[in-house]
């Protein structure tokens, strides 16, 4: 399985019978919406505080 | 004039029916506020709360939501430039923060167990023109059991929801998260103490200590008319699971947010922090997964259609139709080879994969087995057995909105492949497959 959010975004954009399915708008907003975690994620200094105002918070 | 409801094609005599009950019924109940929830791609609950005047003209013309909403990232922000021209030619019917339309439901009126006087109700997003918008997460799942149903099929989905529940070190308001000096976006999150120690896997005496806020888990999600079926306390540190009886699948996913939202803030007004986050940042806690129990019905006959009466012949246990009915055989193959593509909403945040660790029970490998919690997928039960007839195909974590289903029946229809971890069928076998949880690529593959 995909380690990482990242390849798992990946892994969704190479299926493409999966991509037909949801419809290519559907697939491209979610996966534009979790890149944008993962862009401010990869920015920041300390990962583990970044978690835990970004996650646990609020979720 | 046509009203917003009626443009929509939502105005029918049903929904009339239901509009004159929740007009009574507010007030015979005295309600002051109504709050309208809409479902965002995080599994959030947003929108408006509305005054008791304010009702009647939402139900027939909707609630203006700014449509930045639907693009947000779980830290608010939102991941398109909506001014820059070009930025959101994708999405036609969203640019400059334009306002939609969140049209209620008021068939899923219900009052609110832990807030005074105040009622919900769930609405879906439309566009201003009276077209669905389709990027709304509610309206995704229900296309494809529409889809699944015009090949004869309902889904139905039991749920089991591990999380965590922590006592806030200070009163709610005194949280640090409250204190205007440190306003940050996000915010801090609060300090906590844990309610039980953990590893002490389903001790009694770990349930007696996590009563207090345990009972107001019980309280919120009968008073939501939730079909609750156990409180656990798992192995981890403060975490505890709920379980709930199959239902539909559609129904399945509106309990998941009324139960997640609506513990959150009921453990909160009583002092508690409640995290469905998979791994909360401390040292030594256990990640939370959940399960999603899945089954086909045939929706004419009403009956199981994964279960059969006997083995298929020839097959033992680790072929798929010992168990599972061909469609059942079908569903399993189509949920492994979307396996690796589901990840993404399944496992939707960064947080989620530190789940994926060896020798634990969350799956690293595109497999499935019998009763094996080491695979992403469990067939349970057997050929004739009554007992589990809606708990045949267990995957692990819970998709958010499932598209992955049955590959279309035909001749040459996909296989699973064999399970993993079957001792027994191996043993008759003389070692003719080696059940190597690293041989889950192959497990996979079409014979």
């Amino acid at each position: 399985m995909p380690p990482s959010l990242g390849e798992a975004l990946d892994a969704l954009g190479a299926d493409e019978r999966l991509v037909a399915a949801f419809g290519t708008q559907v697939v491209d907003w979610f996966t534009q919406v979790k890149r944008s975690e993962l862009a401010r994620f990869d920015q920041a200094d300390d990962k583990d505080a970044w978690q835990a105002r970004e996650y646990f918070s609020r979720f | 004039m046509t009203s917003f409801a009626e443009a929509c094609g939502a105005a029918d005599a049903p929904r009339a029916a239901a509009c004159d009950s929740l007009a009574q019924r507010m007030h015979e109940e005295g309600l002051g506020l109504v709050r309208v929830g809409w479902c965002d791609l995080h599994g959030v609950l947003r929108g408006k709360t509305l005054s008791a005047a304010a009702v009647p003209r939402a139900l027939a013309s909707g609630v203006g939501m700014v449509s930045t909403v639907l693009l947000k990232d779980t830290s608010d922000r939102t991941a398109y430039k909506v001014f820059e021209p070009g930025s959101v030619d994708a999405l036609p019917g969203f640019g400059f923060a334009n306002n939609l339309l969140l049209l209620p439901d008021p068939a899923s009126f219900r009052t609110l167990p832990w807030a005074p006087n105040t009622g919900w109700m769930r609405a879906e997003a439309w566009f201003d023109d009276a077209t669905p918008v389709p990027i709304d997460t509610r309206r995704i799942l229900r296309h494809a059991l529409d889809r699944l149903a015009a090949r004869g099929y309902g889904l139905k989905c039991g749920l089991e929801v591990e999380f965590h529940i922590y006592r806030l070190s200070a009163a709610p308001r005194d949280d640090a998260s409250l204190d205007p000096e440190r306003a940050a976006w996000p915010g801090e999150p609060p300090a906590v103490t844990m309610i039980h120690p953990g590893y002490n896997l389903l001790a009694e005496s770990w349930a007696d200590r996590a009563d207090e806020p345990l009972r107001i888990v019980q309280r919120t999600a009968e008073g939501l008319g939730l079909p609750l079926a156990s409180l656990e306390i798992e192995l981890g540190p403060s975490q505890v699971e709920a379980v709930f009886d199959a239902t539909d699948a559609l129904t399945a996913a509106d309990e998941m947010v009324a139960f997640r939202n609506g513990v959150t803030q009921a453990l909160r007004r009583a002092g508690y922090h409640a995290s469905f986050v998979c791994r909360p940042p401390f040292p030594n806690v256990m990640a939370s997964g959940w399960h999603l129990h899945q089954s086909l019905v045939d929706l004419k006959t009403g009956a199981n259609a994964f279960r059969r009466d006997t083995p298929a012949p020839g097959t033992n246990e680790a072929d798929a139709q010992h168990t599972l009915s061909a469609a059942g055989e079908s569903w399993l193959a189509g949920l492994l080879a979307h396996g690796r593509a589901m990840t993404a909403f399944c496992a939707p945040t960064i947080n989620a994969y530190a789940r994926f660790r060896p020798n634990a029970m969350a799956p690293n490998a595109v497999i499935w087995g019998r009763d094996n919690r080491g695979a992403m997928l469990r067939v349970l039960g057997r050929a004739g057995d009554p007992g589990t007839p809606d708990r045949r195909a267990e995957r692990e974590p819970l998709p958010l909105h499932r598209g992955a289903g049955p590959r279309r029946a035909r001749r040459s229809r996909p296989r699973p492949g064999r399970a993993i971890g079957e001792r027994r069928a191996l043993r008759r076998e003389r070692g003719a497959i080696a059940a190597q949880p690293g041989r889950g690529a192959g497990c996979a593959r079409r014979r």
